[in-house]
């Protein structure tokens, strides 16, 4: 699957439930193309945010979509990759802030 | 004024990226570490410094000379290095 049959599988199905890919086409490609580098690389798609420890089961809660996007698109209009938006985000550059790391520290196993 | 300006990345991070770029376009010179690119020792020391300046080991982590930003944001690099 290239990057563009990507976009549009994830777009139907993601639009479906409520999220948004961010209106710059040009940096979700360049999301999704890290999220296949990291399918290569891992196995998974690991968030592209985020360092992966190699082991599917301790990086479960960032396999994209993360377990944090709903949160962080509730709280701050966009997941912490700036992937998946709001309406409202990609509509008022306004919203646009600095979304801070919600998984706890202790959960990054990567050594 | 020059700079020691000096980022810990990840290969694939949109905002490492936009750091990269935003530095790069301002002419300002800086030193790199992609940690998801490197392995055994490299990679633990790599991480246990990160963890020196950003207990969360987060991505970015920029130094500029002794300030340290987590994140890209430009307003906050901007004032750190002086620039409007």
């Amino acid at each position: 699957m290239n990057v563009d049959q990507l976009y549009e599988m994830l777009k139907k199905t993601q639009e479906a439930k409520g999220f948004f890919f961010n209106r710059d086409r040009a940096r979700v490609l360049d999301i999704l193309q890290d999220l296949l580098v990291n399918r290569e690389r891992y196995g998974y798609m690991s968030c592209p945010c985020r360092l992966a420890s190699g082991n599917r089961d301790e990086d479960k809660d960032i396999l994209c979509p993360c377990a944090y996007r709903e949160q962080d698109v509730a709280e701050f209009g966009s997941c912490y990759c700036n992937l998946y938006v709001s309406q409202e985000w990609n509509e008022n550059p306004a919203l646009h802030v600095y979304v801070p790391e919600r998984r706890p520290p202790e959960k990054m196993t990567a050594f | 004024m020059s700079h020691q300006i000096r980022i810990f990345s990840l290969s694939t991070c949109s905002h490492c990226k936009a750091t990269k770029k935003f530095l790069t376009d301002n002419g300002l010179p800086y030193d790199y570490n992609d940690v998801d690119l490197l392995t055994g020792d490299e990679r633990k020391a790599a991480l246990a410094e990160v963890a020196r300046y950003n207990p969360n080991r987060t991505f970015p982590t920029l130094l500029i000379d002794d300030q340290v930003l987590v994140g890209f944001n430009e307003k906050k690099i901007r004032a750190a290095l002086g620039l409007p």
